[in-house]
């Protein structure tokens, strides 16, 4: 990353290797209440990636010296599959899950109420099934429909997307080819009711320019996100009336 | 007319007076805080479609004995705070296991719970709920538990923990908890009581 690459990542259309525009998100799947033993759970499918998250608590603190008379403890485990990428990933933590799993985990902390629990632990644990590039903003946003579903309170709902720069263009929402052999790439995290970035971060070297250009496409992105988010929260429960009569319950 | 709200999903403009539950304000606006159902016609106010039990004393709830101490019993209440529940030296004695019905008497800001006037409840069989869709089970007034209540004739303990106990014949059990688990899963919509009549007369 920083130089400019032997692999072309647009055609003479300008279009990119999947055949999206410039600032074209990849196709976007949600659903909430996956799993049935968790409080909360969602699973999210971002072009390649397929994500799951699940959510519990609040429960009790474990080990106890970490609870907080305060507030709730917030835990949040990025965590990816053996097989979700091409070589064979060594499982457990290692430097990589450890740093996304604590800027998440903050940028959660900045919209969950967890004043409201104290000395209890809030779980959340993704798991990432596939990797395609951008998976640390679809982890964090199924890990924020997993905390609506859990019925945790929260001041927003969460939406990540990342931008980067292919072939001297900004472009929104990277995947894989264009990740590896790109100029740059920078994933957010926004707080979509007051427009707060809760995460950002950025590899690779734009201009002034480019960035502020960058900056706007993501935080767009974002709010799409958003809107299909709200939308898998919604239509999870139909308000209809059983009996065919007035709703006046 | 219910509609479904999302955190921060926008209810109207602030008033003076005290928030309820479930909302918080920012600027001018009162938004809502939790994935829930609102009811603009009803006040700036969400009841909370998924949710885990919070204390609150007064409550009703069954728990299960976990072990003994010193002077009394911690109680799985189905929440995230265990109880606690005093047992003087000449009251009743309780096996860690024993399903029992507390009263909540007490929770203090740091989620200390205490329980009160146990009672062990034997045999019967126990389920378990989403406790936020515990007061549908009651219906208004306790409408729908006796509507169950008569057309099963089992016997029902609702725990405003999300737990149920249910002792009868056979029969009138599985039919009770088809009702309550009918109940659970459109506890969100409109008509359910005249469904669950139907349900419990049509046997």
């Amino acid at each position: 990353m920083g130089g400019k690459s032997e692999v072309p990542l647009l055609d003479k259309n300008g279009k990119r290797i999947d055949g999206r525009d410039l600032e074209e998100l990849r196709p976007v799947k949600m659903e909430v209440g996956v799993l049935k033993k968790a409080d909360g759970s969602a699973y999210v499918e971002w072009g390649g990636n397929k994500v799951i998250a699940a959510v519990y608590g609040p429960r009790e603190v474990l080990p106890k010296h970490l609870a907080n008379p305060y507030k709730a403890v917030l835990k949040y485990r990025y965590n990816m599959a053996p097989f979700s990428v091409d070589d064979r990933k060594r499982p457990g933590p290692d430097r990589r899950s450890i740093e996304i799993s604590k800027i998440s985990r903050e940028a959660l902390e900045r919209v969950v109420m967890l004043e409201y629990f104290p000395n209890t632990m809030i779980d959340v644990f993704v798991e990432i099934l596939q990797a395609d590039a951008g998976t640390r903003c679809a982890a964090l946003t199924a890990a924020s429909l997993a905390l609506a579903d859990a019925g945790i309170p929260m001041r927003d709902v969460v939406a990540a997307c990342a931008a980067g720069k292919i072939d001297g263009k900004v472009v929104l929402d990277l995947k894989k080819e264009e990740d590896n052999y790109g100029e740059a790439d920078m994933p957010i995290a926004i707080s979509p009711r007051t427009g707060e970035i809760v995460l950002f971060q950025m590899d690779g070297l734009m201009t002034k320019d480019e960035y502020m250009k960058a900056l706007r496409l993501a935080v767009e992105g974002a709010r799409k996100i958003n809107e299909i988010q709200k939308e898998t929260l919604k239509d999870k429960y139909k308000i209809t009336n059983l009996s065919g009569g007035d709703n006046n319950e | 007319m219910r509609v479904v709200v999302v955190p921060g999903e926008r209810l109207g403009e602030a008033r003076p007076g005290k928030l309820s539950s479930w909302t918080f304000r920012d600027g001018d606006s009162i938004y809502s805080s939790i994935y829930g159902l609102y009811d603009p016609d009803k006040g700036l106010r969400v009841t909370p479609i998924h949710g885990r039990y919070l204390p609150k004393p007064g409550d009703i709830v069954i728990g299960i004995v976990l072990s003994m101490r010193h002077s009394g019993y911690l109680v799985d209440i189905n929440s995230a705070y265990t109880g606690y529940l005093h047992v003087p030296r000449e009251g009743v004695r309780l096996e860690p296991g024993d399903v029992i019905t507390v009263k909540v008497s007490s929770k203090d800001e740091v989620g200390n719970t205490h329980l009160e006037s146990p009672r062990r409840l034997i045999k019967g069989k126990l389920i378990e709920i989403h406790p936020t869709k515990i007061p549908r089970v009651f219906g208004k007034a306790g409408s729908m538990l006796d509507l169950i209540r008569k057309g099963t004739k089992a016997q029902i303990i609702v725990g405003r923990n999300g737990r149920i106990w249910l002792k009868g014949e056979r029969e009138d059990i599985i039919k009770a908890e088809k009702a309550i688990r009918f109940i659970e899963e459109n506890a969100h919509l409109y008509g359910v009581t005249d469904k669950v009549k139907e349900m419990l007369e049509g046997e």
